[in-house]
């Protein structure tokens, strides 16, 4: 697999190159630069604002068609607050970063690296307890992609894999 | 579960907390905790090697085989 030192670097370089690209092909023509530079906006913005918790009901809606996801919902034999603060620990072994934690809520978001292949999948984690044991309903939802290939499965097996390794005391 | 872990009994013998034995050991509360629950998979050698540094304890007297 081609890997990037600087992916973010590189895709910053690819969203000011295409403009220029544009601007000397044709230069009375102003709509492709306009169409360009917006959605490149568009995407700028949806790279900051991923990590904000009021973002993902709009990632997970109903009507966001352009993201693809993957949803698992596993009953753990652990109570809620154990349960929250071992996820905290295992997912920073893992691929994906831990971006906010609500443990009143139950709540936890991480994400995978941005690459060339990928802006990176948001991963939301929902901790509900049942009796002593814990249900989590697990999301992994790619940003601009409505076919993930297998991404996001990966993405969550890969947790569950981490989580089950570290029951190892 | 027919093995049981007596952590907490060792624990309220020594008089020593969670989190204390957690500095000691240089194992997480968490862990500990899943440990003392009885809820882990697996215990490593290193791990009952030094809790039982920790409590001046045996390893039987943490762990326990009861019929289910």
């Amino acid at each position: 697999m081609l890997k990037i030192k600087y992916p973010r670097t590189a895709l910053f370089i690819l969203l000011a190159v295409i403009p220029m690209y544009f601007i000397m092909k044709s230069p009375g023509n102003f709509i492709p630069i306009v169409f360009v530079l917006g959605m490149s906006v568009f995407f700028l913005s949806i790279l900051i604002i991923r990590n904000q918790s009021w973002f993902k009901p709009i990632l997970l809606g109903k009507w966001n068609f352009f993201s693809d996801r993957y949803e698992e919902t596993i009953t753990f034999d652990l109570d809620a607050d154990t349960l929250f603060d071992k996820f905290l620990e295992v997912l920073p072994q893992t691929d994906l970063r831990i971006r906010y934690a609500d443990k009143k809520k139950g709540e936890i978001m991480a994400n995978s690296k941005i690459s060339i292949w990928s802006f990176g999948e948001n991963v939301y984690f929902e901790l509900v307890p049942v009796g002593e044991a814990t249900q989590v309903k697990i999301t992994s939802t790619a940003l601009f992609q409505a076919v993930a290939w297998g991404k996001n499965e990966k993405n969550v097996s890969s947790f569950l894999h981490r989580f089950d390794k570290s029951l190892t005391i | 579960m027919a093995v049981v872990v007596n952590l907490d009994v060792v624990l309220a013998q020594r008089k020593m907390s969670l989190t204390e034995l957690s500095e000691k050991v240089g194992i997480s509360i968490v862990n500990l905790s899943i440990l003392k629950k009885g809820k882990g998979k697996a215990i490593r050698f290193s791990t009952l090697e030094s809790i039982c540094r920790a409590l001046e304890c045996q390893p039987g007297d943490i762990l326990e085989f009861k019929e289910e």
